[in-house]
């Protein structure tokens, strides 16, 4: 008599996510580090709500793929 | 995935000390790249820390520290992140130790009676401590066990996160060891609840 295993649902952690989230860390780090020579350019306020706001959404979404998987 | 959620964090920490302002942390000028990793990373030992044995001795590994209640948040968020990864890893492994310890019933009957022992002479330090040594105020005692209790169900660290304390026995080696000692017993207590409670509701029988 053969036992056959139910099947797995594997769930994978999207690969375009984590090079998304590595590369966003990288850029937002160096635009964060020049926020001073950036203060006179105008509009620079949005820039200082959007630019967390990226991040934050991309942790977001790490959570939610690590808490599916 | 843990590990690029820490780098995440790090570069938002960064992030609010650049975009909306300095003053969010306890820096000292001028901050250097390291002492952000080190700031993300003292954040993720403190989260897996689950007795809080830094905050119970005072220690300080880091630099940085944030004061303003908004990146309080944050570093919520962050302790959770850490905690789920760090609390499923630590509970699977006492699970399989406590499996192995208490196969043999001789061995457990023997490992329950040191426990017992233990409890005791803890409980006879610490009121050798608390009411002669050192006296306490009648006050500090309730508030003492209860922020411990707190300390110990609060994973995600939010006390620490808003700098809550309640109690004001003072953090010298003597009793910050009564701290880590209740703590440990209060997450044992937890932890033996929680498996029986565990247990009990899988041996239920499903009605529907």
């Amino acid at each position: 008599m053969t036992s056959t295993s139910p099947p797995i649902s594997e769930s994978r952690y999207p690969v375009w996510l984590g090079i998304a989230s590595f590369v966003w860390a990288v850029v937002a780090r160096t635009l964060a580090a020049s926020a001073p020579r950036l203060a006179f350019v105008p509009g620079v306020e949005l820039l200082h709500v959007v630019l967390p706001s990226i991040t934050v959404l991309l942790i977001l979404c790490n959570l939610a793929c690590s808490l599916h998987a | 995935m843990t590990g690029l959620q820490i780098g995440l964090f790090t570069t938002l920490f960064f992030q609010f000390a650049a975009h909306i302002g300095a003053e969010c942390y306890q820096i000292q000028e001028p901050s250097h790249s390291w002492e952000w990793v080190q700031f993300s990373l003292a954040h993720a030992v403190r989260a897996s820390d689950v007795v809080d044995t830094l905050e119970a001795f005072g220690w300080k590994i880091q630099r940085i520290r944030h004061i303003n209640p908004f990146v309080g948040v944050f570093l919520v968020a962050y302790h959770v992140v850490i905690d789920l990864f760090v609390l499923g890893l630590i509970w699977s492994i006492l699970r399989r130790i406590r499996k192995r310890l208490l196969a043999n019933s001789e061995r457990a009957e023997l490992i329950r009676f040191l426990g017992l022992v233990l409890f005791l002479l803890s409980f006879g330090f610490w009121m050798l401590c608390a009411l002669l040594v050192r006296p306490w105020r009648a006050i500090d005692i309730p508030l003492w066990f209860v922020e411990n209790f707190v300390r110990v169900i609060d994973f995600p660290d939010v006390m620490e996160g808003f700098q809550v304390h309640w109690h004001q026995v003072p953090r010298q080696s003597l009793e910050s060891t009564l701290t880590l000692l209740c703590r440990f017993w209060i997450a044992i207590g937890l932890s033996l609840v929680l498996s029986r409670r565990w247990s009990w509701l899988r041996s239920r029988p499903i009605l529907w």
